[in-house]
């Protein structure tokens, strides 16, 4: 089995520079994949979906995914020449790592084609006021889809079931987070977050990984990228515990990895045509976003943004024109 | 809210969000269903279904893992077809081609389609036949386990269970069954008759029973019980409680037992039930010592004498013989590369008859062991099949030995098995010749010998097989054990 530092080797250079800053770094599971292949660990199939399968290995996760999935914290990928996964790949199915691969209990080995690993460095962007208007901007154009948290930006929003439940956990959320980030650092080493409300978030909506979820990933990718790392951290801090008995394994897993500043190939794609061209790939934009889940990219992207939002508010209301916006916290 | 609600759990069911999206519009588009919904279990969900007047219980028994289906309905009716509805949705095969037939993936589903199965067949890696033998031996199933590499500690656990449940578990580490006339497994095509072969060996258990079908006779059963089952750690469980099945059996006149020498404690509670049997036994017990027997049991000391003696002839064959042609290779070695575990341990038996020395990777008590002389190798054994097909299955893993030895000037006799059946290779003999055309042919350098272990009956008809054999100038011997004492004639000092 090939396990290749994928990021590292093909992609670093050209992901995430904007206005001459650096990039955000991607550490996926490359490792993961290779602790259990080099343990031979045994698990099983916890739940296969048309292109990508979900092993279990006690309490880790392995994606198993065709080739044309992409790359992602939790994948390993198959090789190019499977178009499906393959009849052995069932739920409950029990697996190991061998020397050829996976093997399956009915006999059957896949041979992987990569499985990530650690990217290294993590760096930020600096938060440009005309960037963060741009991407309201694209926000406003872009087709909505009916379902999911980006209803959220539709003045219809309080029609949605969903959206009357999750409003008060989303304003909870933003106004904490603006709160921990105008706070002095001497005064919010003690912030504790009340999750009372935002914990609400966790495990709303169909699916694996439900629109709730990829909203809160959302929140963090954008904290990440403009440097509030330790808000991400304190936040997660105060969400973990209830994370697991409130929303699936796997968006639990993901939650963990988004917090770290992991992604997929296809949302770090998504994350490069946001930072470096959001005034000029509306469609592509909205190609990507339709291209992650069902409405997992768009409950990202209405986190993403909205948490965007709230932190240009800050930043608006102190700095001075044409001054960058202020992204790190206030000493 | 008027109408009725009803809710179900799904236990650790993942769908992804677009299924569950479009089952939740097709249950609520149902006559007489006003909402459905069909979510992950988690808190959040539950708690907006009741918001939504979809769940009115409020102790929900579910966690995240879980698929909660939840139907509104105008009355019990159009909710319980709604809930039928959810089910068959769940339970619709996805992805499947056109026109492909439906194959159970699960001993549960097997067992749904055909209640009247009684026996399973379990053929995965060896870390999870044990739990897969278990779902069988569940569902009132008895069990043969085609895989190796069984850790021992579990098979003698699982004996002991399927006993407690009536229940034969057949192998692991013995890859031969004959049940009611149905090869399973590596096994041959052999006429019913009134001989039963008990054996925790599989390549023996074939070696015999095709013996005797070249001679006309026929056996009732073939159990293949397990390679370690006479170990002192199974105790046996498997021959006993097959024995005991056999003792009922008005097919069987004669039983032969085959195995490695059993451990004291466990031989001598074989030697109570034969004593005790009404039938008469032979046993084999491959390179052990001759016992105090019964008298309704016979002694041999190898795969041949035990068909022979079953079938009441004399037990010793009379020395076989040489072509006039063959040149003698005295003072070369004979290099013996076997797929077959037990054909390997006869041929030791052999040698040791003959107090030849050799080194091999099968230990025997008593077997005079000596580097640098003769090799007698079972390539079947678990330190070279972890992880690859057995060489019956791919006899093309043994071409790089065979080549080596044919290249080995002090190598003079090549001597080989090949295993024809239903789960063998379908055509050895061929692989053999190719592997032997690509090492230059059979040369004036080493004798190549071997036997064929089948029937004309099987898929690759042994006539044929032994034809392809001869014509690329290989020896082909009538038995194992004739091939094996060609061979030692042939290196024998004048």
């Amino acid at each position: 089995m090939a396990v290749t530092a994928l990021r590292k080797e093909n992609r670093s250079s050209e992901v995430y520079a904007v206005a001459g800053v650096g990039s955000i770094s991607i550490i996926n599971a490359g490792l993961v994949v290779y602790s259990l292949y080099a343990s031979r660990a045994v698990g099983r199939v916890l739940c296969v979906f048309n292109r990508s399968a979900y092993l279990q290995f006690n309490d880790r996760l392995v994606c198993l995914a065709l080739h044309e999935l992409g790359a992602g914290p939790l994948t390993a990928q198959l090789p190019k020449t499977l178009t499906a996964l393959p009849a052995c790949v069932y739920p409950d199915a029990k697996v190991h790592f061998n020397a050829s691969g996976l093997m399956f209990e009915n006999g059957h080995v896949l041979s992987l084609h990569s499985a990530n690993q650690h990217d290294g460095v993590i760096r930020s962007v600096t938060l440009m006021p005309d960037w963060a208007e741009a991407i309201s901007n694209l926000r406003n154009q872009l087709p909505l889809p009916h379902d999911g948290m980006a209803r959220l930006f539709s003045e219809k929003a309080m029609d949605h079931s969903l959206l009357n439940y999750t409003a008060p956990a989303v304003r909870s959320l933003l106004q904490q987070i603006s709160a921990f980030i105008v706070m002095p650092l001497k005064q919010n080493a003690h912030f504790q977050f009340d999750t009372e409300q935002f914990i609400k978030l966790l495990g709303v909506g169909p699916g694996l990984t439900p629109s709730g979820d990829d909203f809160i990933m959302g929140v963090f990718t954008c904290l990440n990228l403009l440097q509030h790392d330790a808000c991400v951290r304190r936040l997660w801090s105060a969400m973990r515990d209830d994370a697991c008995g409130k929303t699936t394994m796997v968006s639990c897993a993901l939650l963990e990895l988004a917090a770290n500043d992991e992604h997929s190939e296809r949302m770090q794609t998504l994350i490069a045509l946001l930072v470096r061209y959001p005034q000029s790939s509306q469609r592509s934009v909205a190609q990507a976003l339709n291209g992650i889940g069902n409405t997992s990219g768009w409950d990202w992207f209405a986190g993403f943004s909205l948490c965007l939002e709230a932190i240009t508010c800050i930043d608006k209301s102190t700095a001075p024109n044409n001054v960058p916006y202020r992204t790190t916290c206030c000493v | 809210m008027s109408g009725i609600c009803e809710y179900q759990i799904k236990q650790r069911l993942y769908l992804d969000s677009v299924a569950l999206m479009r089952s939740s519009k097709a249950l609520a588009n149902l006559a007489g269903v006003s909402d459905a919904a069909m979510m992950m279990a988690t808190p959040s969900n539950i708690e907006i279904m009741q918001n939504a007047g979809l769940l009115e219980a409020n102790n929900i028994q579910a966690t995240p893992a879980d698929l909660i289906i939840a139907v509104r309905g105008d009355d019990a009716t159009s909710v319980t077809a709604a809930m039928t509805e959810a089910d068959r949705l769940l339970s619709s095969p996805t992805g499947s081609e056109q026109g492909d037939v439906w194959k159970p993936k699960s001993i549960r589903s097997a067992k749904q389609v055909r209640p009247s199965l009684n026996l399973a067949l379990v053929s995965v890696p060896g870390a999870f036949a044990v739990s897969e033998a278990r779902k069988a031996l569940q569902r009132g199933l008895h069990v043969m386990i085609f895989s190796d590499n069984v850790p021992i500690e579990q098979e003698a656990q699982l004996k002991l269970e399927a006993r407690e449940l009536g229940l034969l578990v057949m192998g692991p580490d013995c890859g031969t069954a004959i049940i009611n006339g149905v090869p399973l497994a590596f096994a041959n095509k052999v006429p019913r008759g009134d001989i039963a072969i008990v054996g925790a060996s599989g390549t023996g258990i074939q070696e015999i029973a095709c013996l005797m079908a070249r001679q006309g006779q026929g056996i009732s059963q073939g159990i293949g019980v397990g390679g370690r089952d006479l170990h002192e750690r199974v105790g046996g469980v498997s021959t006993l409680m097959a024995m005991s099945a056999l003792e009922n059996d008005v097919d069987t006149r004669h039983v032969v037992l085959v195995s490695k020498p059993p451990s004291a404690a466990v031989s001598a509670k074989v030697l109570e039930a034969v004593a005790q049997s009404a039938k008469t036994y032979t046993l084999c017990f491959l390179g052990g010592e001759k016992p105090t027997l019964p008298d309704n049991c016979g002694w041999a000391e190898t795969l041949s004498e035990a068909a022979r003696i079953a079938m009441r002839q004399d037990g010793l064959l009379a020395a076989p013989v040489l072509p006039e042609s063959l040149p003698r290779r005295a003072g070369q070695t004979i290099h013996g590369l076997f797929c077959g575990g037990t054909l390997c341990t006869e041929a030791l038996i052999l040698f040791n008859r003959h107090k030849m020395p050799v080194s091999s990777n099968i230990v025997m008590p008593g077997m005079q062991y000596e580097a640098n002389t003769h090799q007698i190798i079972d390539l079947g054994a678990d330190e070279f099949t972890q992880g690859k097909p057995h060489p019956m299955i791919e006899p093309s893993i043994r071409d790089e030995a065979i080549q080596r030895a044919l290249a080995d000037a002090n190598v003079g006799v090549l001597l080989l098995d090949v295993v024809i059946g239903f789960g063998a290779h379908s055509d050895p003999a061929g692989q053999l010749v190719q592997c032997l055309e690509q090492a230059g042919g059979v040369d004036a350098n080493t004798q190549v010998i071997a036997s064929v272990t089948g029937t004309d009956d099987d898929p690759q008809q042994r006539t044929s097989q032994v034809s392809k054999l001869v014509n690329a100038g290989v020896l082909v011997a009538d038995s194992n054990e004739e091939a094996t004492l060609l061979a030692l004639q042939l290196i024998a000092a004048d």
